[in-house]
């Protein structure tokens, strides 16, 4: 059965010929997401082809928050095409065929999740946060590279060892550079493990659920409730507030804060949870370029590694900066991921609550239609039949990476506005006129 | 329009004053009754001033809401809110079916039949009802602004039973005064989610009920009543207060002989039918019928038969034979007292049963130090009669003037009612709260009564000859008395407003103060200690500390808890209070067989928070000590007699866990600029022991300004 994987996966490679004159990879390790950027500069050997793979360790695909591929800064469309001997195949959809002995450039994305171990696993409060990063020294490729090298940019310049083979490895301050290597063959892997210092907040939301709720009298509210944990290095023995308030002696590794970009339009915003309200949030001035506005959710006490705790927080929004409509025919554009920035989304919900009477609407998360989502209908105020609720599901999220809309078109005319002013004066009407009856009739 | 109808009343009244136990009266409507209907006008401005009372009695209690956020207050109402949330996400039955393991660790506690569920089956139906018109409104807001609503609804209720007891006009001066009297707001606030605050409703229902029954001798009115007596008793353990209180205002009646046919319906069919609602409250059950508590009714319903039966007779068979008779149930009567004090003898019936009703007859005679503990158990001072009630408390004996000048049924009721309040306000701080409503009635009627008087005059004067100096005398002497009322009106308001707003609007879990720039600061610590350890502890863990923070940590924190405000299990409590008491090892042995995993202590040296468990700790000696003799309170006190917690405080003190846990690490922070390190700000004194270690806790969690101390207890270490 390998062998046969192997002969697939020979034939594979053999069918297509790619050669990576040029790979430059640069692997962001100061953060708790993992990011990189994979410059390669592939020539094409034969025949015109309009389809690059890359491959992707398959016990690496869950942990992949956010994987693109870019030419000429445009991004192309990426599917996976299969799985063998452990890896998983993609093919990038080239939007020209590259002729026979020309090259592309192309730019992949990848951001990780999980991908630094903590360790020590657990640290006293004070100590710092080490971690270790193993990845593959080579750019996994089915095709041959003609030259590579790759940079990993560290969170500090304290460095407890890293993997020294094959040569050349040069540390310069917080900078690896692996390489660079030439002429490395197809699949070829080779340990790479840098164990360092990164006191950045681990920050991951176990879960998240986003509700989103359009009132067509021109209001969207928005609240999402996040069980928030720190899951870097867990804090071993006591917590001390002195300790933790002592200028210099506090605890590196712990964060209290989370950092949100919201719609400059967004008025009202609260942050509370279960018992009540979290009286420690800043709202920063609106950013003009990006039209958001910074808001800084501290949370009720620092979170250390394996701390955990649960908020919620909403606003509201003027419909216009959400809804476009087309007759009857009405567009809501949100953002689909959660605004907090560098948080790590494990399971995400999204409930998006409809006018009441709204048929199943079109659903798109970046341009993509969806179909897979569960439709729910909720009442709630004067609501007969109640409103239509479409309930998205994903998992593995890593903001900002996941910037893309998300996109509901559905139908609601005016007149489906009416029926709720019309039952309140219906409902007015007969408590008014059988208080003069009665009063009339036995007063 | 009052005055005039007041004059005809007062015409019609002289007449029949000599009134006797003659059956042949009781066909007369009771004299209040005839009075001139109300025009249509009246009745408008009558809503109308009613509909703006609710307004005001709703909205001034919204300070807190307004200044904090909507939350609930204190310590029960945390316990009321999280029974009413297992009400309603449950359902009914979970609910008195409720075995609670998360309290009392390791006994529990079967909280559907120890608790008075009125409070919690009234939001639930406000719930269940709102939910099913599709307003999703949380159950915490239906909680927090409970109290407000129902102070609305006693508004009203005041107004009826003032009318019903003197007239119109008195009534919407009661139901002002009730509206905004501190008393009652310092109970009903928002978020103030407590028994209290549905049950003063209740009780002025009931009475109205009562009254317009006994006035008319309705079985319809004794029959609602009966129904608002049974919400009473769903709602609050006060209601012994109706059930006692009305048998002595019929006997009361007997006795004075007014006795007629309207009170026989009345108190007749109130008792049967308000017993066997009060059989279905199940923390009441029988006690309704067996407990000495509830005996005045049953005794006066007896007698009540007795005199009917004898009028009966005496019309009937002639004085003689009916003397025969009251000879002979008077022997059946001797027999059954005999049979009564048999059984209390042999221990059937119980009388001995202490508790907060006796505390209440008696409080000098109850020296059980968890009933002494709780503040609003102390016996009022002189002040609070004031802060509470303002010049209610000048006018209310005013009220009881007129009320024995009048000498009505409804009068003899508000006395009644005025006289037992007043001696239960006086014994108990938070009893105020009964005396509350009626004060405000009794100081309506005088108002009422004295204005209308003065304001007859005053127009008078204005419409008839000025030249006669009599007349322009009393014209001056009226606009005088008027413009005093004025002002006193002016000054209630004004003194309510003030009282609820600076006095009675705290949650007293988010302590607010100024800081040096005039900003506000919130120390919102409790709430931060709570939360961390519903979120970083393990579920089942279990934490110990003072039985104050129980209803609280149950709530907020949802982790077991050993010891709450419902103080059942003393001993349990004394336990608690004597592991805090006693040194390191020993508190370890005594966690450990509890299984205690946290300790929680509150201190506020840091910050100056001065109700913290340093201050309170006299109180866990003291209860410890009345169950375990090894707990002495002189140890903890110096030489001198002096409880201390600097170099000069005793070696016990110095070495008892609550000390350990509060001042941990405390010697190395510096709280204030002119004074060494380890200076505790709540007792003024540099702390005597600064440097010790914990060996067998180490410290989990700190909030932010040292309020909230959470203390995990060391696993037992292995062997080898």
């Amino acid at each position: 059965m390998r062998s046969l994987g192997l002969v697939v996966c020979c034939l594979a490679t053999a069918a297509s010929g790619w050669l990576n004159s040029n790979v430059e990879r640069k692997l962001d390790l100061s953060n708790a997401i993992v990011r990189s950027t994979t410059t390669v500069t592939a020539f094409n050997n034969e025949e015109a082809t309009d389809e690059y793979l890359f491959v992707v360790p398959e016990s690496n695909v869950t942990r992949i928050a956010k994987l693109s591929v870019k030419v000429d800064k445009q991004e192309i469309p990426i599917t996976e095409t299969s799985r063998k001997g452990g890896n998983v195949y993609y093919t990038a959809k080239l939007k020209t065929k590259i002729a026979n002995k020309a090259s592309v450039t192309l730019k992949l994305r990848r951001s990780m999740v999980n991908s630094l171990r903590p360790f020590p696993p657990v640290v006293k409060q004070g100590e710092s946060q080490f971690v270790d990063y193993n990845d593959n020294v080579y750019f996994l490729s089915p095709y041959a590279t003609g030259k590579q090298t790759t940079t990993a940019k560290l969170a500090s310049g304290t460095v407890e060892s890293y993997s020294k083979v094959p040569p050349p490895v040069i540390q310069r301050g917080d900078t690896i550079v692996f390489g660079e290597y030439k002429e490395v063959e197809p699949m070829k892997q080779g340990p790479l493990r840098v164990h360092f210092m990164n006191n950045k907040p681990f920050m991951k939301a176990v879960t998240l659920r986003r509700v989103i709720e359009v009132s067509m009298w021109g209001n969207l509210a928005v609240e999402e409730w996040y069980a928030i944990e720190n899951h870097g290095a867990k804090l071993k023995g006591t917590f001390s507030r002195l300790d933790y308030k002592r200028p210099g002696h506090s605890a590196p590794s712990s964060f209290t804060s989370l950092h949100a970009h919201l719609p400059q339009a967004a008025t009202d915003i609260y942050f509370r949870d279960d018992i009540g309200n979290i009286s420690t949030s800043t709202v920063g001035h609106a950013d003009r370029s990006s039209k958001t506005r910074e808001v800084i959710f501290t949370q009720r006490f620092p979170l250390f590694g394996g701390w955990k705790t649960r908020f919620y927080f909403g606003y509201n929004l003027p419909l216009e900066h959400a809804l476009t409509h087309n007759g009857a025919e009405n567009k809501l554009t949100v953002p689909f991921a959660s605004p907090v920035k560098d948080l790590w989304v494990d399971d995400m919900v999204v409930e998006v609550i409809l006018p009441e009477g709204v048929p199943v609407p079109e659903v798109k998360v970046g341009g993509k239609v969806i179909t897979d989502f569960d439709v729910e209908y909720r009442s709630t105020y004067l609501d007969y039949s109640g409103r239509t609720v479409i309930v998205l599901k994903d998992s593995t999220l890593a903001s900002p990476e996941r910037s893309e809309e998300l996109q509901v078109t559905f139908k609601f005319g005016t007149k489906d506005l009416l029926w709720e002013p019309i039952y309140l004066m219906v409902a007015f009407m007969t408590l008014f006129s059988s208080i003069i009856f009665f009063s009339r009739v036995l007063g | 329009m009052q005055k005039r109808g007041k004059k005809e009343k007062d015409e019609v009244v002289k007449p029949k004053v000599e009134k006797t136990v003659n059956l042949t009266l009781d066909d007369l409507p009771d004299p209040s009754e005839l009075k001139m209907k109300e025009s249509t006008l009246q009745i408008m401005i009558i809503f109308l001033v009613l509909g703006m009372l609710y307004i005001v009695a709703f909205c001034l209690r919204l300070f807190s809401v307004l200044r904090y956020e909507s939350i609930i207050h204190e310590f029960d109402p945390h316990f009321n809110f999280r029974a009413t949330k297992t009400l309603v996400y449950d359902g009914v039955e979970a609910f008195y079916n409720w075995f609670d393991t998360l309290v009392w660790y390791p006994l529990g506690r079967w909280v559907g039949h120890t608790v008075y569920p009125g409070l919690m089956l009234t939001s639930g139906a406000i719930y269940h009802t709102l939910h099913f018109f599709h307003f999703p409104i949380d159950i915490r807001n239906v909680c927090v602004f409970l109290a407000p609503l129902f102070a609305g609804n006693t508004a009203l209720v005041t107004y009826i039973l003032t009318k019903d007891c003197w007239d119109s006009g008195a009534g919407l001066i009661a139901a002002a005064f009730v509206a905004i009297v501190p008393g009652y707001i310092s109970r009903s606030v928002a978020g103030s989610y407590d028994n209290e605050a549905i049950a003063i409703f209740a009780i002025i229902n009931t009475f109205m009920g009562f009254v317009k029954s006994v006035k008319t001798g309705s079985m319809k009115w004794a029959a609602y009543s009966a129904v608002a007596y049974c919400y009473m008793v769903h709602a609050w353990g006060g209601y012994i207060y109706i059930i006692n209180l009305l048998p002595v205002y019929v006997y009361g009646m007997v006795l004075i002989g007014r006795y007629s046919h309207r009170l026989y319906v009345a108190y007749s069919t109130f008792y049967v039918l308000g017993t066997l609602f009060s059989l279905l409250v199940p923390f009441v059950g029988f006690a309704a019928v067996f407990s000495n508590t509830h005996m005045a009714a049953p005794i006066v319903f007896a007698l009540l038969q007795f005199h009917n039966i004898m009028g009966f007779l005496r019309m009937h068979l002639g004085d003689k034979l009916a003397l025969f008779f009251k000879k002979m149930v008077s022997f059946l009567a001797s027999g059954a007292i005999a049979i009564f004090a048999a059984c209390l003898a042999l221990g059937v019936v119980d009388i001995t049963k202490t508790g907060r009703f006796f505390y209440m007859l008696n409080p000098a005679a109850n020296t059980i130090p968890i009933i002494a503990s709780i503040s609003e158990h102390q016996a009022t001072p002189w002040s609070s009669f004031f802060f509470d009630l303002s010049f209610l408390v000048l006018l209310m004996p005013v009220g009881m003037y007129f009320c024995f000048r009048e000498w009505t049924d409804g009068a003899i009721f508000l006395l009644t009612y005025g006289i037992t309040a007043t001696y239960f306000g006086c014994v108990m701080t938070r009893l105020i709260l009964v005396l509350a409503p009626v004060a405000c009635m009794l100081a309506a009627i005088a108002v009422s009564r004295t204005l209308s008087l003065f304001m007859r005059d005053a127009q008078r004067g204005s419409k008839q000859d000025r030249n006669a100096v009599s007349n322009a005398a009393s014209k001056t002497v009226a606009w005088c008395v008027t413009m005093l009322f004025g002002f006193l009106f002016l000054f209630y308001v004004v003194h309510c407003t003030w009282i609820t707003s600076e006095a009675y609007s705290s949650p007293s879990i988010i302590l607010q103060a100024n800081g040096a720039n005039g900003q506000r600061v919130i120390f919102d610590d409790y709430r931060e200690g709570y939360f961390w350890l519903q979120t970083n502890t393990a579920e089942d863990a279990k934490i110990m500390s003072w039985w104050d923070y129980g209803y609280q940590m149950a709530s907020m924190s949802n982790r077991t808890t050993l010891v709450d405000n419902n103080t059942w299990n003393n001993t349990h409590i004394a336990t608690v209070g004597r592991c805090l008491a006693s040194s390191e090892e020993d508190c370890y042995r005594i966690m450990k067989k509890l299984d205690v995993d946290y300790v929680l202590v509150v201190f506020g040296g840091f910050i100056g928070y001065s109700s913290d468990d340093i201050n309170k700790f006299l109180w866990p000696i003291r209860i410890g000590g009345s169950v375990y003799p090894m707990i002495k309170e002189k140890d903890y006190l110096n030489d001198h007699g002096e409880y201390r917690v600097d170099a000069g405080a005793s070696k016990r003190m110095m070495n008892s866990m609550m000390y350990k846990m509060c001042y941990h690490r405390f010697g190395e922070v510096q709280t204030s600029y002119q004074h060494p390190t380890g200076f505790d700000r709540v007792r003024n004194a540099v702390i005597g022991r600064k440097d010790f270690k914990l060996s067998k806790i180490q410290e989990a969690f700190t909030t932010e300004h040292w309020m909230v101390r959470i203390y995990r207890v060391k696993k037992e270490p292995n062997r080898g």
